[in-house]
């Protein structure tokens, strides 16, 4: 499965918005700006080629919808396509930017539309590509049916449904009726198209209903006729949505309704670009930085060799802490961790290149030393010259690396649910813990990273399920067993690379080399305390604890040791 | 993974009872009758170490529960363990089998129990392999969280469910508390294990339910004091009903109870010293052939060499109609069409070898099985049955094999109407060869019965079904109802190491050239826009034609006037 590298030239951002949620986006280029919206359930990455053709002449900004991609949802039960519309607003100007030329595909024209109708000088030009427009028999059958909702299930048939669920939307429209009026004759996309769009579903989950149903219970033909803007609406042959162009009515001088024929990819940029050409005007402020939402943290990106670190972040007094997660795993697997310690530290938790939301900087060719690297570049960018370090199974090992080869940084370090293995369980792990996830033509590859992710939960090692290997307090909750999945799938093949990594370590030896004051804890529940208990004895130097249960009270277990 | 060759000495077969439902068991040995009875939700296949163990000294007699295995369902909206009691005795009646051994396991213990209670001079010792003593709360949460009922559902995530369902079940008792107090230490059975497990409940669906439920309202306190026959309570100390001997109340000297610290072994010792020294009545008769059912078709076993095909069949006057099912499938998906004959000839729907309820007597090599293969096992069948002519039916591939059996013994086959006959150019069928039949594996996660499931529903929308591309869009009214889909794969499931070999068989077959050779009336039958009949008539104009809609129950209506031709 892919190991994706950055893509050159676009970068990408968190913004935050009434301190109370942030929008993630995509950016390149210079000059201009030309904000580029997404069709449901999809993100900024569908605007990805299109930025690469715009990138030159054009400063592109493409944000997530709220509830899509990264960006938080709106708050709002219900909101429809004006909130849509006003949060862009608000959008620009965190960004500082007053006006702007507009592209938008599907759910992206519908909101385009709300935006430039509710703020029309804002907007050099709209292009509503694929603009819907519902009847009301047509909207109340898709509102019945349409939006079914995405709810873990402790078997993990929601993957199974999900899967078929963006197969069946290439082979019936609309997906639930599953009749020959409904037939589409078209390919089903190669599995690993199927793939990428689970992916962007599984980035939403349940919020995916809130932009799409905002769309479907739009009326685009009435907001394209209320423009006083320039706008044009438009759609290629083979988009169901040409059928759409039939219901405008009433529209102004300054709306135009054209076909774009059969233009598709490269043939629609070129023609954007034409139209952006004529219209947008003005220049680009740089981005801003992202400040703390409600709970006190925030995410933002930190520039890296060749890339993008995504961090979640806290304010607080006192030295950095850095939190750092496991392979399979990311920031939001250890957030209850990084959010405890709001106004006590200020904290970084980062997602380790590969995993999570950062940029696959280092290839499959991973090793613990190489993760060091990467955090250390990160700290680095952000000035940061010394920081206690916190890392969670694997994850404390990256900090035990930076504590011996360069230990001036690293002020005190905890290791919790330490690796440390005989070199025969070693080697089990290493060559039996993972395996390679292969997308298969009917998505059972989702039911098999599920069972793996859920059995870790109940045996030691996992896939030894045996009386001998029971864990005793099964750990299996849905939701947390849903989210480990969510990472491990974009982590993709990296979380088999960084597990073998993690098993590769020497930990004994580094534990023996380290200069700094450690400390090694774990609460009961983990089949790995015995190990950390045999790591300590093994090495009188380093303190030892028992955490509490709840990961939450964990950062106020070890706080005082940091502090020392 | 399901089908296995014959066992080599227990029989199976069917018993009617009452005229209204039929009994299915497992029978070996010879000597004192015994009976076993199995847990939920299985069925007789669990107790096949115990008859090998017993069937050197005694008539082992182990059926089917109502609702379980092959067995037809008790009809009430929810039997007791009275019930399931009384519907055993209606079969030992049925069977001939006036006193014996009895032994339970779990529900099959609660069904014992009550029938010794019931029944004390029936019964020469009563064997209870784990009693049932529920608390009232325990009663309350099972009965509110135990017995989820599954339902086809359109992505195939009912199987993802019932994977999960069969593992967690072996994870922590009730299945459906993930608590560490309810963590079972033992393993996780094998994939195979599972995937055995899983087929039982995918055989009967919904109907695990009913006898499940009924030991879970069992009040074992309440009844086996009152037992009045020897009676013998055994359990492991691991097994999950172990605790529920604290619960029994003061027994009466007939009945004793006994630990097993050291596992199954010991305790199975004991349970054969116990029917040696209670020997049950000295011979049972029979095996008889099942009397037919009253209305519609009813199940029976043909013998071939090797082994049993599993049958659906209905009495009548004239020549008995054969009407064959596909690759991949079995005598459930052509039901309807067998049963539109019912009444007007004899009717005979056998699972091929291998598929379905037969026992695979030819293996499973795909370069040694052909239609021939598959017709000299029905001329085995048809002569074990005395029958020396049927009209033959053969639906899509088997229609082939209805050819090779008209070959192979003059006069067999009377007639031959080949249903959606396959007629397809060399190229595609060597493509087909290749493509149309992945190689199916149990996996750890279940993922298989996905892919099952995607096949088979992928057949209903494109054609060949693994072509997604426009050009094999299937442009008519698209055939994926969730229930037939979840029959096929039952279907498939059932015959998943065999499902290359016979579709292979079929694939291979030169259609074009046999189907000039046919010695016997033939027809190809299929509705009129089926291409591939149109293609067979257009090379072959003197066979006849007949045309039949989607709708298999209409099928004998248009095929008789051919067949009395």
């Amino acid at each position: 499965m892919g190991i994706e590298a950055p893509i050159a030239g676009i970068t990408r951002h968190f913004v935050t918005i009434d301190g109370e949620r942030q929008i993630h986006y995509r950016r390149a280029g210079s000059g201009p700006p030309v904000l580029l919206l997404h069709q449901s359930p999809k993100a900024s990455t569908e605007h990805i080629p299109l930025m690469l053709h715009l990138k030159d002449r054009f400063t592109c900004i493409a944000p997530d919808t709220p509830g899509n991609g990264c960006s938080d949802p709106l708050t709002l039960d219900d909101p429809v396509m004006a909130d849509y519309g006003d949060n862009i607003a608000k959008f620009l100007d965190a960004l500082g930017i007053d006006k702007v030329g507009v592209y938008g595909f599907h759910t992206g024209a519908s909101v385009g539309s709300a935006f430039a109708a509710r703020h029309p000088e804002r907007v050099h030009i709209v292009i509503m590509n694929g603009l819907v427009s519902l009847t009301d028999e047509e909207r109340a059958d898709i509102l019945a049916n349409y939006l079914t909702p995405f709810e873990p299930s402790w078997d993990g048939s929601h993957l199974t449904w999900l899967w078929a669920r963006l197969r069946e939307q290439t082979i019936f429209y609309p997906w639930y009726r599953a009749s020959g009026a409904s037939r589409m004759v078209r390919t089903v996309p190669e599995p690993e198209e199927l793939h990428a769009g689970v992916m962007e579903f599984l980035r939403s989950g349940d919020a995916y209903r809130k932009p799409y149903g905002g769309a479907f219970r739009h009326d685009g033909a009435a907001a394209a006729a209320s423009l006083t803007c320039p706008g044009i609406v438009c759609a290629s042959e083979w988009d169901p949505t040409i059928k759409y162009l039939e219901r405008l009515h009433d529209l102004p001088d300054n709306v135009t309704a054209m076909s774009l024929g059969d233009r598709r990819g490269d043939s629609v940029y070129a023609w954007v670009a034409e139209v952006m050409v004529e219209h947008a005007k003005g220049e680009t402020p740089p981005p801003p930085a992202p400040t703390a939402i409600g709970d006190g943290t925030w995410q933002d990106f930190v520039a890296v060799d060749g890339g993008q670190l995504h961090v979640r972040r806290t304010e607080g007094s006192g030295r950095p802490l850095l939190v750092q997660h496991d392979a399979a795993s990311d920031n939001r697997i250890v957030h209850r961790v990084t959010q405890s310690l709001a106004g006590k530290r200020p904290a970084f938790a980062f997602d380790l290149p590969g995993s999570g939301e950062s940029d696959n900087t280092i290839g499959e060719d991973v090793s613990v030393a190489r993760y060091a690297d990467v955090l250390g570049q990160a700290l680095d960018t952000l000035g940061l010259e010394s920081v206690d370090f916190y890392g969670m199974w694997g994850g404390g090992l990256s900090g035990l690396d930076l504590a011996v080869r360069a230990p001036d940084g690293i002020n005190r370090l905890v290791m919790s649910n330490v690796l440390y293995f005989t070199p025969e369980e070693a080697k089990d792990y290493h060559d039996n813990y993972t395996f390679p996830i292969e997308i298969e033509w009917h998505g059972a590859h989702l039911l098999k990273c599920w069972h793996a992710m859920r059995d870790q939960g109940l045996y030691w090692p996992w896939y030894r399920r045996t009386r001998e290997s029971v864990v005793a307090e099964p750990f299996v909750d849905t939701e947390m067993v849903h989210n480990r999945v969510v990472a491990m799938l974009k982590a993709g093949d990296m979380w088999r690379h960084a597990y073998r990594a993690h098993f590769a370590y020497p930990t004994g030896d580094m534990l023996g080399q380290a200069k700094r004051p450690v400390l090694l804890c774990s609460p009961t529940w983990d089949p790995n305390h015995p190990h950390g208990q045999a790591a300590h004895a093994d090495h009188p130097h380093t303190a030892w604890q028992e955490l509490p249960a709840d990961m939450a009270d964990w950062a106020g277990a070890f706080l005082p040791f940091l502090d020392g | 993974m399901g089908i296995e060759s014959a066992h080599p000495t227990i029989r199976r077969h069917f018993v009617t009872v009452d005229g209204t439902r039929q009994v299915h068991y497992r029978r070996a040995g010879k000597g004192p009758a015994v009976v076993l009875l199995h847990q939920s939700p299985t069925s007789s296949r669990e107790h096949e170490p115990l008859i090998e163990r017993l069937m050197g000294e005694f008539t082992v007699i182990a059926p089917d529960t109502p609702g379980n295995g092959l067995s037809d369902p008790l009809t009430s909206d929810q039997p007791l363990a009275e019930d399931y009691a009384h519907a055993l005795a209606g079969t030992l009646d049925a069977l001939g089998i006036e006193r014996c051994g009895l032994s339970g396991t779990h529900t099959g213990g609660v069904t014992a129990t009550e029938f010794a209670r019931l029944y004390p001079e029936r019964v020469s010792a009563v064997i209870v392999d784990g009693v049932t003593c529920w608390t009232e709360a325990e009663r309350a949460d099972a009965l509110e969280s135990y017995f989820t009922a599954f339902t086809p559902r359109w992505d195939g995530g009912h199987l993802a469910w019932l994977w999960s369902r069969m593992r967690e079940q072996s994870i922590f008792f009730p299945w459906y508390a993930k608590s560490a107090a309810a963590r079972l230490h033992g393993n996780l059975p094998s994939p195979e294990r599972l995937h055995g497990a899983l087929l039982e409940l995918l055989r009967v669906g919904n109907e695990y339910i009913k006898p499940y439920k009924a030991a879970f309202l069992y009040k074992g306190e309440e009844s086996i004091p009152n037992v009045r026959c020897p009676a013998f309570l055994l359990a492991t100390t691991s097994d999950v009903l172990h605790p529920h001997f604290e619960r029994l109340p003061p027994l009466p000297d007939n009945v004793i109870v006994e630990s097993f610290p050291g596992g199954r072994k010991p305790l199975m010792d004991r349970a054969v010293e116990i029917l040696r020294a209670h020997p049950g009545q000295d011979a049972v008769p029979g095996p008889n052939a099942p009397k037919p059912l009253k209305t519609g078709t009813w199940q029976d076993y043909a013998d071939v060499d090797g082994g049993q095909l599993h049958m659906r069949r209905a009495g009548g006057s004239g020549v008995p109609v054969l009407v064959q099912h596909d690759a991949a499938s079995d005598n459930n998906v052509v039901r309807m069409a067998a049963e539109g004959f019912v009444g007007k000839r004899p009717v005979i729907a056998f699972d091929l070898p291998g598929n379905g309820e037969s026992d695979n007597t030819i293996g499973t090599d795909k370069n040694k099985i052909t239609c021939t293969t598959y017709a000299e096992v029905t001329r085995q069948a048809l002569s074990s049955m005395g029958l020396d002519a049927v009209d033959y039916v053969g639906t899509w591939g088997s229609g082939f094999t209805g050819l090779e059996l008209a070959k192979m013994q003059d006069g067999l086959v009377r007639h031959l109407a080949i249903s959606h006959v396959i007629y397809h150019p060399e190229a595609l069928r060597r493509e087909l060869l290749d493509k149309y039949t992945p190689t199916l594996e149990v996996d750890w996660y279940g993922g298989y019965l996905i892919m099952c499931w995607h096949a088979m529903r992928d057949q209903g929308l494109f054609w060949p079904w693994y072509n997604r591309t426009a050009e094999g869009v299937i442009q008519r009214e698209p055939y994926v109802d969730p229930d037939m889909v979840h029959r096929r794969v039952v279907s498939l499931l059932k015959c998943w190491n065999m499902w290359q070999a016979h579709y292979g068989a079929h694939w291979k077959y030169d259609a074009q050239g046999e189907l000039a050779r046919s010695p016997v009336p033939t027809a190809l039958v299929a509705p009129d826009d089926h291409p591939g009949s149109a293609s067979a008539l257009a090379d072959h104009p003197s066979l006849n034609r007949v045309s039949i809609t989607t709708d298999m129950s209409g099928w004998a209506g248009a095929l008789m006037p051919f067949l009395e031709s």
